[in-house]
């Protein structure tokens, strides 16, 4: 249903089979946080751990929600939306805890942490 | 946002730089998400890598050729695109429901997502970052024929353009015109003709000339 991905590799370019005309090969992820974020959600969802619309009317509430003044207004504003809405909907269904994650992210931020392995 | 951070307080490490409020945020779901044993990092390796591999503009462009050479196959997309589409075993996330829309002489149509990105991946793969983009969403309803022409393409004064939007329960397919020249084309050979943007309907099938050289 609903909504995309990001990447940062060319959209698929398929063996040549297809000759894309211009304005393929663009980027769809602009950086790899795009492509795991996606990459979550997706699995998660295959997994069996919510239906898709569950995340899917989360995106759609940040999106009418518009750009936060901190996010730039570039094609990432989507993926912000994206870790947005997948946040809240790990939170909301249980699988993490709002503390958790916030910890966790400060650990990235100083560098306590630094490997997500 | 992307570079990476090299202001300078990023503590003296060698090689680790700060990395972005969302980089982070990203990070910590995932090894949050990996050490209570919700997913793992290989699990979401290979999703991301099947996006890239085996989902793609390819499969809708089979379905396409498919229609341009077997007039009943064509006749049952008409009718029901979702189990037409099945058939050819293309189902699942983000193409449950899919409504092929016909090109022709007098009619050309374009879709769009206007509410957030739908996209039917199965079938095209993941959406180029154009068609997410808020101008592309609002413009090509306003303004259809001026967006189109922004992407080379520049229809008769005679042809009808009809738009659709797309939602979380239907999703389109646009079937271009089979180009001339391609009469004793092969069914394989027809589907390298047949570009995502064509299937979105903002441009068309490429003739064999455009496919054999670079377009």
């Amino acid at each position: 249903m609903t909504t995309c991905p990001t990447r940062a590799s060319a959209i698929p370019e398929m063996d040549g089979e297809l000759a894309y005309p211009r304005s393929n090969g663009e980027p769809v992820f602009a950086a790899p946080w795009q492509s795991r974020a996606f990459g979550m959600v997706v699995d998660l969802h295959k997994a069996g751990q919510f239906p898709w619309d569950e995340f899917k009317q989360r995106l759609i509430a940040e999106i009418r929600a518009g750009r936060p003044a901190d996010v730039p207004a570039d094609t990432s504003e989507y993926y912000y939306q994206w870790v947005e809405a997948f946040s809240r909907l790990v939170v909301e269904t249980g699988l993490l805890d709002e503390g958790e994650i916030a910890a966790r992210e400060r650990e990235f931020q100083t560098g306590i942490r630094q490997e997500v392995f | 946002m992307f570079e990476p951070h090299s202001h300078s307080d990023a503590h003296g490490h060698h090689t680790w730089n700060e990395p972005s409020k969302i980089e982070a945020r990203v990070r910590a779901l995932e090894s949050l998400l990996v050490e209570k044993g919700v997913t793992t990092h290989d699990s979401i390796d290979t999703l991301v890598a099947a996006f890239e591999n085996d989902l793609g503009p390819m499969h809708g462009a089979k379905v396409v050729a498919k229609a341009w050479t077997d007039p009943a196959y064509r006749k049952r997309l008409e009718q029901d695109g979702t189990s037409a589409i099945a058939e050819l075993g293309y189902r699942g996330l983000q193409t449950e429901h899919v409504k092929a829309l016909f090109n022709s002489d007098t009619d050309h149509h374009v879709w769009v997502c206007t509410l957030c990105s739908c996209f039917p991946w199965t079938l095209l793969g993941i959406p180029p970052v154009w068609f997410k983009s808020a101008p592309y969403r609002a413009r090509i309803v306003s303004h259809p024929r001026g967006v189109l022409a922004e992407f080379g393409l520049v229809l008769p004064d005679g042809v009808k353009v009809h738009v659709w939007d797309t939602s979380a329960e239907q999703r389109y397919l646009v079937v271009p015109q089979r180009p001339a020249g391609t009469e004793g084309m092969s069914e394989e050979a027809l589907a390298g003709l047949v570009t995502r943007d064509s299937m979105i309907g903002v441009g068309l099938a490429l003739t064999p000339a455009q496919a054999g050289g670079a377009s």
